[in-house]
This record gives structure tokens, sequence and C-alpha cells, in this order.
């Protein structure tokens, strides 16, 4: 049996059609191989869903004349399988009191949002955690296997400790936000966070320019309020006083950036005025070279781990920024998922977790598959690194390198 | 296929009366029986633990552990908790041996992992293994599974036990027979007859003459006396069973054609009735011994029921004709400790012990 379950038309247009039964209330069943409608019943009929009810391709809502559709959604799972039932009912025109069944002859549509039909777009280049740990209890544990007897949650601590490791440098699984620097230059780490990758600002033509971190400044994780001795001062519960604001971070985001990275401004080339020397002009001289690190005009960042923010620099205000940044791969439900080419890289992670804590375990079979993990890792790092042979050649025609292929 | 007890308790017979050692009466039989099952049915999974450890072979015919399954696979059941209260799921009353336990509120229905208490508290502290409905957890106490997360907790359907139930108890049944001699009884046993006892009289008076008596016969539903006479006024209900074909006699007042009743006494006990079910008499416009609702209601009570004969009904040993020679030999050992004869207790044990070291070995 294919692992592919929608048809065709399921999976590209993530909707399904239906013919109203002409009563009040429509019941209808999502089928069970689609992406599961989300609503939240506690909420209002308007509430937060990944979905929307057209008739005759006109989108309902509670307002809309003449049906004033609201909604329900039971979602029930009885002996493993999970049916969902979407009911639409008519309700009284406000004005008139009159309400309208939907005709036998319309067309009831429903249709999942985009966010949701663009995860089940790519949904079939990765397998479930769920599905790993249930494979890997099929396939690697029992009598007369490597692994006799295991706890089903050994397992799945394997393999979501394995989802995090791998999530920080195999998968592809880097995160990138577009966010608009305010004028506070602080902007709130993401909820699932665990490192940055990269940081750029895009310009008007929608390219990338990266903004690095600068060591030329950084961030103080306490700011004391002290005394004219310079001691630390308490509050009245003893705890120490702390300012909410640092003085370094005020001074760097008010700093002239030119004024660090080196840059002239126009005056400096429309100036023919040899004998116009202000005393600054006489520290010309004095730059011997440049100094890569801070010789580039993108702008800067710090992390501010007091505040939980990135910082930037005051020549990046209000400007357009792309934040990539790498979670663990378990924020969210919809996170928990492995590209199907590092799967047996998983497989064998959870294999050696499991044996390398086992008592008395024979220790070459411990090597055997520390070994079998390693070269697996390596291959998977390899496919998501995602090399191609002509992407590659053709970077490499661009340094006047040839290479045959 | 299970064995016949018949043949076990003839068998039986002919190797103790062919030496002259004594006759083992039924309820002998019947009760040595159950114990000998009982330890062949124990020693399946001890010995199933022991194949495991050792070589095998998955030659058909040859695997021993193939084979042990199937001597089991008959005891194997598939069960919904018994009640539910909240997240606590009580097991299914005839479960002796837990298998495992699934959660049908998960998507494809997902095994239970069962923890100890302790290893339950541990788990709850770590972020990563919150139980959920993909990766469910219980912990199993005095005969009930309290199972984690335990939102979706709703009906006792929520948790499928897989379990091994014990055997029936083997009965060798019988009924006697003209001479007095025991004549095997091949019908299942039953518990309740759903006959009703002829000539007893439910309305239970001796007041009043022969008057206009009426037969009728009850089927399921409604049925009404099929007599012109009274057809109008008087009806036979019989309520809440399946039974059908009894009899009875109507006894009223000849003069009106109406109550107040006399007797209502059962001729012919028909079949399928249960306690409770209930006989009704009336038009609703006119009473049978002073009831005002003008109906009278005969509940019927296990009294009223023709009795079970307890030596009737045979039940087979429900292990694998496999193990009939092992049955016969552990009954004969027995047999030889009722009728006190060391011999035969030799014997048996030794032909035992013989067959023991050869499946072991």
């Amino acid at each position: 049996m294919g692992l592919i379950k929608q048809n065709s038309s399921q999976y590209y247009t993530g909707s399904q059609s239906y013919t109203p039964d002409g009563t009040n209330s429509n019941a209808l069943t999502w089928p069970s191989v689609m992406t599961p409608l989300i609503w939240d019943a506690a909420a209002t009929a308007t509430s937060f869903n990944n979905y929307k009810v057209f008739i005759n391709n006109v989108e309902q809502h509670p307002t809309l004349s003449p049906y004033y559709i609201t909604q329900s959604l039971a979602t029930t799972i009885v002996d493993g399988v999970q049916t969902q039932i979407l009911t639409l009912t008519s309700t009284a025109d406000p004005s008139t009191g009159v309400i309208t069944p939907i005709p036998t002859n319309a067309i009831l549509t429903v249709k999942l949002t985009n966010p949701s039909l663009w995860d089940n777009y790519k949904s079939y280049q990765y397998v479930n955690i769920k599905d790993i740990v249930n494979n890997f209890m099929v396939a690697y544990v029992g009598v007369d296997k490597i692994i006799p007897r295991v706890k089903r949650s050994e397992v799945i601590f394997h393999a979501k400790r394995g989802l995090q490791e791998f999530s920080y440098d195999t998968l592809r699984s880097v995160k990138s936000q577009e966010l608009t620097i305010p004028p506070s230059l602080s902007l709130v780490l993401p909820q699932d966070y665990v490192n940055y990758v990269q940081l750029s600002w895009i310009d008007g033509l929608g390219v990338k320019h990266i903004i690095y971190p600068t060591t030329l400044t950084s961030n103080p994780s306490q700011v004391p309020l002290q005394d004219n001795n310079g001691l630390p001062m308490q509050d009245i519960y003893g705890n120490l006083a702390q300012s909410t604001q640092s003085l370094t971070n005020d001074r760097w985001r008010n700093a002239d950036q030119t004024a660090l990275n080196g840059q002239l401004d126009v005056n400096n080339f429309t100036d023919a005025d040899v004998y116009n020397w202000g005393w600054w002009k006489m520290a010309y001289g004095q730059r011997f070279g440049l100094d890569p690190e801070v010789s580039q005009k993108n702008g800067w960042f710090t992390i501010d781990e007091r505040r939980g923010v990135l910082a930037f620099s005051s020549d990046l205000a209000n400007q357009l920024i792309i934040l990539e940044y790498v979670s663990d791969g378990l924020a969210y439900d919809e996170d928990t998922h492995v590209p199907k080419l590092a799967e047996d890289a998983l497989y064998t992670h959870i294999m050696y977790s499991i044996l390398s804590t086992k008592a008395n375990f024979p220790e070459y079979v411990v090597q055997r598959y520390k070994k079998e993990r390693s070269a697996k890792l390596r291959n998977a790092k390899i496919r998501l690194s995602n090399i191609k042979l002509e992407e590659f050649t053709q970077v490499m025609r661009g340094k006047s390198k040839w290479i045959k292929h | 296929m299970a064995i016949n007890v018949n043949t076990v308790y003839t068998t039986v017979l002919s190797i103790l009366n062919k030496e002259q050692r004594g006759y083992l009466t039924p309820d002998e039989f019947n009760k040595i029986a159950t114990q000998v099952q009982l330890e062949i049915f124990e020693k399946f999974f001890e010995d199933y633990n022991q194949y495991l450890r050792m070589p095998k072979t998955d030659v058909e015919f040859a695997s021993r552990v193939d084979h042990i399954l199937q001597e089991f696979q008959v005891f194997e059941e598939i069960e919904s908790a018994s009640a539910q209260t909240n997240n606590v799921y009580t097991q299914p009353t005839g479960l002796h041996r837990f298998g495992s336990a699934s959660w049908n509120k998960g998507v494809n229905s997902p095994p239970i992992e069962i923890l100890s208490n302790r290893d339950y508290n541990e788990m709850k502290l770590s972020p990563l293994l919150q139980p959920t409905n993909n990766f469910p957890v219980a912990k199993y106490q005095k005969d009930k599974l309290t199972v984690f997360p335990s939102e979706l907790a709703s009906d006792k359907t929520d948790v499928t036990f897989n379990y091994i139930r014990k055997p029936k108890d083997p009965r060798w049944g019988f009924t006697v027979g003209s001479l007095g001699q025991y004549i095997y009884d091949p019908n299942p046993p039953i518990t309740f007859t759903g006959v009703l006892k002829t000539n007893q009289d439910l309305f239970n008076t001796t007041t009043g003459g022969q008057n206009n008596l009426v037969n009728c016969s009850i089927a399921s539903g409604s049925s009404t006396i099929p007599n012109t006479d009274i057809t109008s006024f008087v009806q036979v209900t019989p309520t809440g069973g399946t039974g059908a074909s009894a009899d009875f006699t109507v006894d009223i007042d000849p003069n009106t054609g109406k109550g107040p009743l006399k007797s209502f006494t059962i001729t012919s006990g028909g079949s399928g009735f249960n306690i409770g079910d209930q006989i009704t008499l009336g038009d609703g416009n006119n009473s049978f011994a002073g009831s005002s609702s003008g109906v009278t209601v005969f509940t019927l009570q296990a009294s009223n029921f023709v009795a079970v004969v307890p030596s009737e009904g045979s039940v087979d040993f429900e292990i694998s004709d496999s193990q009939q020679n092992e049955v016969i030999l552990e009954i004969l050992k027995y047999a030889g400790v009722v009728i006190r004869d060391p011999s035969i207790i030799q014997a048996a044990s030794q032909e035992l012990a013989q067959e023991e070291n050869n499946n072991k070995r």
C-alpha cells in the first residue's frame, strides 16, 4: 500500500465539496486523510480556524445574507479512527427572522486556508516523530533482536533528543522571520528561538545584506543602582535594585556609525579646500588600512540576554530584516517531524543511545552502533546540505575554475 | 481443537477398570479435570518463556514457540474495559493474564505504556516525556488502569485490553437412565431453563368453581385470548423477553364475562421466558381481581420456572487436543491419589516426566 492517502484533488486544492441536504443544518464529514480541521469551539463562531466555507464560491460568515451560517466542529476518535463532522447551520435573518436553508442545487465547499494547505504540500518530505517511534519499536525491538525489550518512553525520549540535536546542525530546519526594526532598535527573540543563523537587512531589490554581530559593545546582564560610594543599592525587600535601562545600550543606540566603521560621507569628497582642516582632520593620517571586522556598513547587532532581545545599531532603524534561526524541532506539534533523508540516521541514533545506556551490554556492539550512527549522520548531513553537481559547477564557473561533469 | 471430555473420562475409566483399580465418579473426575487443565494451562506461559530463551527454528511444525502460541491463542481475548470513571478504566472481568492495552482516543489506537507509580512520578517531571494521545501511559493498580493524558477520557471503550482468560472448567455431565446408570449428556449446561412450571396458579386463589375456561398461547408481543365471548376485553401480554408457546387457563366470572379473576394457571411451559417478564391481563376498562387500573400484571419469578438439573450438560477441555495424552496421564496420576494406588501415580508420573524431558531437550 502506498504512503500517499490523499487523492490529487485533495492534495492540490485542499478542499472538499458537498451537496446540501436542503435542511437548515448540514452535517459534513471531513475526509480523515486530509489535514484535520481546526476550530476552537469554545470561542465564537468566527474564531480562529484553518478553513473557510463557501457556498457557490462565496465565502460564508455568520453575518452574511441569506444563510447567516454558523458552524460547529465535532472531532471524535473511536477505535483509533478520527472523524470530524462540521455542522453548518443556517440561522435567522436578524431583520426578518426568516431562516433560509442552503438549497440542494448549491455547491458547498470547505477549503483549507493557505498555511494549512502549504503545510500539506510539503508534508511528504517529512516523517512524523510518532511514526519514527512506532517504526523503531516494530523493526528494532523484540525477541531475537539486538534490543529485546525497551520501554516505549525511553524510545520517545531518545527520538526527541535526537531530533533536538539534529535540528541544530543536520536538519534543514532553519526558521526565518521577516521583521521591521522599530525605533527602539530591539526585537524580541522568537518564542522557539535556540540560536541565530543569520540576520540580514533587505534592500529595495529584495537582496539580503548580512548584519554582523559586534564585539564593539556588549550588553550588561545586570544594571545595579549604585549609591554615592559605588555600592549596589537594595530595594525594601533586600533585593538588588536595578535600573531598567543600560547606559551602555543607550550610548550604542545613539552612536554615529560612520565614526565606527570609517565610512566617508559625501562632504569628505566634495570639500576641495585643502586648507580647510578642522581639528578632526588632523587624525586623517592615522587610519592605517582597514579592520575588516568593522569596515562594513550593514549595521551590527548584539543579543541582550538581560531583556531577551536582539539589539541593533542605530543605522538599522526602520529597516526590513530577515532573522534566520534554529529551533529544536519540538516547540510545536507540527514541528515534530524529521526529513526523510535523515530518518535512518535517527533510527541509529536511538539505537546507539539505548544500547550505550544499557548495563552489561557488550561494548563491541555499542561501538558498532556508535560508528553506524556517525556514518549515517554524516550521510544525512551530506544529503541535507543539498549539493547538486550542476549548481556546484555553476558556482565554480564563476570562480573561473572548470570542473568536468 | 478442544478435547472431548467424554473421550477423556471413558479412557481414564477404561484404564482404571482394566487394572481393577477402582472407579472414579463423575464428580471426582470433574474436580480432577479442572485441576489438571489449569496445571497444563499455567505451564504454557512458563514453557513459552523458556522456549523464547532457547535456540529457535522457524521450520513449520518444528517451532516450539509457534506451537506453544497456538496452544494458548484460544484463551486470548480483546475486550474493552468493564467500567470507566474519569480516566480510570476497570479491567475486563474475565482477565487472567494481562497482555497489553491500547488507547482508542489516539489515532490508530497506540499501545498504552504501563508504568509503576514511581516511574510515572518521574516521567511527569520530564518535559520531553509528557503523555499525549499518541504516547499514552497508565498506572495499573487494583485491577484498574489510570490512563494519561486524562482529558479525553469519556467511555469504557476508550481502552482495549488484550488478555488471556482462564479456561472454562471441564465437566462430564449426565442424565440418569432407567436403571440408575449415568448417561453422558453432550449438550452444553444451562443456567436457566426459560420454561414455566406447569399446573401453577399464578393468581394463587382457591375460591370459585369451574367457570369460563379459556386457553391461550403466549408469543412475543401481545396475544389475545381466542374466545369470542371475552376477546374484547382480555389481553395476555408478555413483556421483556422472547417467551413463546406457553398455555394458560383463565378462570373468570361466566355471567358477566368479566372479572373478578379466580385463577390463572400455566398448562404448558413454553420456552424462552425470563425472570422479570410481565404477563398482563385486561383491556384497560375492566378490572381483574379488583385492580383499579383495569389490568392485572403477573411478574415472573424464579419460582415460576422449571429448575436446572445440576448434573446435566457437559463442557469439553478447552486446551488443544495435542495435550490429550498429558491430560489423561495427569488425571490418572490424581486418580491414583484418590483411589490410593501408588503404582498408578508412579506409572503416570514416569510417563509424564519422560514426555516433559523430550519437550525441553
